[in-house]
């Protein structure tokens, strides 16, 4: 398979929506500006199926709650909404009638559908448009809470949502819609090893899988083995997988969206393999961007945002290196990094969004 | 209107059913205080008499939405009385085997898809409802239950909103009565009517007065329902609730409204009505509460058990 001419991971949504519309006219997609792709995920889809696809006034809390109880009586609802904060206006229904509705129905509603919510990044995005708030949604019990990266990812994502007794989140970063596939077939909800690998484990989310893999392949050159785990799901989280990494390389990172460390996605993977009993033979990093907001300038938010560097910096502290390699290494890891404040995903990128 | 031309004896029946309604909730209200019901309860005591007039428009495949004064649909819907009081007592034989308690009721069989707590959560799903029944073409109704206090929820007009877009079969039926735990409407709101809010969605509405006469509640009804599944529609009750917001007591003393307030609007209670225009009403009223308080005296000795009192 040539990865270059294959699908990128919006290509592939779009693939996997037309699929999922044309299995049966009780399947729906719900969107504001459904008309316009949706990032080129929903393109000419609306066309195509008119029946079937439904554009929404601004109404997050209604739109959540008509797709909850539209997945309980007899459709299967996927409701997108173009940034993940907006979905902050729809928390009520989400925290209240969504897997609590099979709980009080003792099994006998269900209301599983899915809910696409976009992370920005970029392009002057600034701290409404770029948070990545997973932690939130982890918190409602029994929600799926997935992290796609590769088209693989929501490819698992689409064939098995409508399956469960109560929703899907998926919160597609919007640069990983440029994503290739990875070639990996992913078949459960757990964590997996993206590249092998056996001085230190890393396990990150999202775009962070990218950056981490490019990183392991480049400290190849000097000898360094790095294992990059994408830990894909975060809720329900199975740390199976970590444990057997971190108990091979006995170093640990963990790298989240996060603006902060503290109750994050890799302060939860850390407190679970603790937990769990894992011993390492130093303390583990927990990797997040800098500052509690995203600045909207490019030049400051690439001051925000980790970078190759960072993370270059973090794995030199978790390893017993020499001055020279430790230097080396964080050299190789700066070169991977764009210059000149890049804030787009690809050359090919055009703003606004 | 003299009493018999506001209930006259066509509706014999009715007033018994509702009578019914009003002993369940006084049996309950009676042994409330014993402490072995153990969850909050938000009583429809003052509430009931048009309730009997739900019941027969609502047809079996329909589904409603109740808030957090669950008891109304319940009941309204046919719910099994003893289930109602099981979950009451947390038992495992209750509507929801103990798990939701009184303000989360639901008979999934007779159609009461869920009570919610949250002021206005319920009209999400609601809509939700309305929104696959059209899709899907399966001619039912969706009724979602609600009060004044709902209306200062985004979501109630936000689902107005997209129940008039996307034209969908569902009765938004809205019962002011006055309250919203213990704050009156006129610290709310600076308008009355909860009907205004229809205008703006253009949605067309109907309103029952607090003392209409039981054929024009009927008509107001049926049209309602009639009318809620070709469009959405927004019916307004106007009712008074004799009893606090939560809990047994009545509320005549408490500060909230004053003894003249209460004292009046007790004096044209409905119900209060029906049983001295109807002596046979006054009967099912009194066979009605020793029923159901039979069955709830079994349930508080089997907690008291439970609890080692």
């Amino acid at each position: 398979m040539d990865i270059r001419k294959s699908k990128n991971h919006a290509e592939t949504i779009k693939i996997l929506t037309q699929a999922f519309l044309k299995e049966g006219t009780s399947n729906v997609v719900l969107s504001q500006g459904i008309d316009d792709g949706f990032y080129e995920t929903l393109k000419g889809i609306s066309k195509k199926y008119p029946k079937q696809c439904f554009d929404l006034p601004c109404s997050e809390n209604a739109s959540v709650g008509m797709s909850l109880g539209a997945a309980t009586y007899g459709l299967t609802p996927i409701l997108c909404f173009q940034r993940v904060e907006f979905a902050l206006l729809a928390l009520e229904q989400l925290i209240n009638n969504s897997s609590k509705y099979y709980f009080l129905a003792g099994g006998r509603r269900r209301n599983s559908c899915l809910f696409r919510f976009v992370i920005g990044r970029g392009w002057g995005q600034g701290p409404s448009h770029s948070q990545s708030l997973e932690g939130i949604f982890a918190q409602i019990p029994d929600v799926k809470v997935y992290l796609p990266v590769f088209p693989e990812d929501s490819r698992y994502v689409f064939n098995t949502f409508s399956a469960g007794k109560a929703p899907s989140i998926s919160l597609e970063h919007r640069w990983i819609h440029f994503s290739k596939p990875s070639l990996i077939s992913v078949k459960s909800n757990s964590p997996y090893v993206v590249k092998e690998g056996s001085d230190v484990s890393i396990v990150a989310t999202s775009y962070y899988v990218l950056l981490c893999s490019k990183i392991a392949y480049k400290a190849n050159e000097i000898g360094v083995s790095l294992e990059v785990i994408n830990l894909f799901c975060i809720s329900p989280l199975d740390i199976k997988v970590i444990m057997d990494s971190a108990n091979k390389t006995k170093r640990l990172i963990c790298i989240d969206l996060n603006n902060t460390g503290s109750y994050s996605t890799s302060s939860e993977v850390i407190a679970s393999v603790t937990l769990a009993g894992l011993k390492l033979s130093c303390p583990p990093q927990n990797l997040h961007s800098h500052s509690s907001y995203t600045p909207s300038s490019p030049f400051l938010a690439s001051q925000h945002y980790l970078n190759c560097e960072d993370i270059g910096k973090a794995i030199s502290n978790v390893l017993d290196l020499d001055a020279s390699r430790k230097e080396k290494l964080i050299r190789l890891c700066k070169s991977l990094d764009k210059t000149n404040h890049s804030d787009v995903p690809s050359e090919l990128f055009q703003g606004p969004f | 209107m003299s009493l018999e031309i506001r209930y006259p004896i066509d509706f014999l029946e009715f007033y018994h059913k509702a009578a019914k309604m009003r002993a369940l909730q006084l049996a309950i209200a009676k042994h409330y205080e014993s402490q072995m019901m153990r969850c909050p309860v938000h009583l429809s005591i003052g509430q009931e008499h048009w309730l009997p007039l739900f019941t027969k428009y609502f047809q079996s495949n329909d589904r409603c939405f109740s808030s957090h004064r669950s008891h109304s649909m319940y009941m309204g819907v046919g719910g099994d009385e003893e289930k109602l009081i099981a979950e009451l007592h947390g038992d495992s034989q209750g509507a929801l085997s103990g798990a939701g308690g009184s303000m989360h009721l639901k008979d999934l069989d007779k159609g009461l898809e869920a009570s919610i707590p949250i002021v206005g959560s319920s009209i999400g799903i609601a809509l939700g409802s309305a929104f696959a029944a059209k899709h899907l073409n399966s001619k039912i109704l969706t009724v979602v239950y609600f009060g004044d206090g709902a209306c200062e929820e985004g979501i109630l007009h936000e689902s107005l909103n997209m129940a008039k877009i996307f034209n969908l079969p569902i009765l938004f039926l809205c019962e002011n009565n006055g309250y919203s735990c213990n704050t009156s409407l006129s610290k709310r709101q600076p308008l009355r009517s909860m009907s205004r809010f229809c205008a703006p969605h253009n949605i067309k509405n109907e309103s029952i007065a607090r003392l209409e006469s039981y054929p024009n509640i009927d008509n107001k009804i049926k049209k309602s329902f009639n009318k809620a599944r070709e469009e959405p529609f927004f019916l307004e009750v106007y009712s008074y609730r004799l009893y606090e917001h939560c809990g047994h007591k009545v509320d005549k003393d408490m500060g909230d409204r004053s003894i003249e307030e209460y004292t009046r609007e007790f004096n044209i209670d409905p119900i209060n009505s029906m049983v001295n225009l109807y002596d046979s009403v006054a009967k099912k009223m009194e066979d009605s509460i020793h029923f159901y308080s039979d069955i709830i005296e079994r349930y508080t000795n089997r907690n008291k058990e439970r609890f080692g009192k």
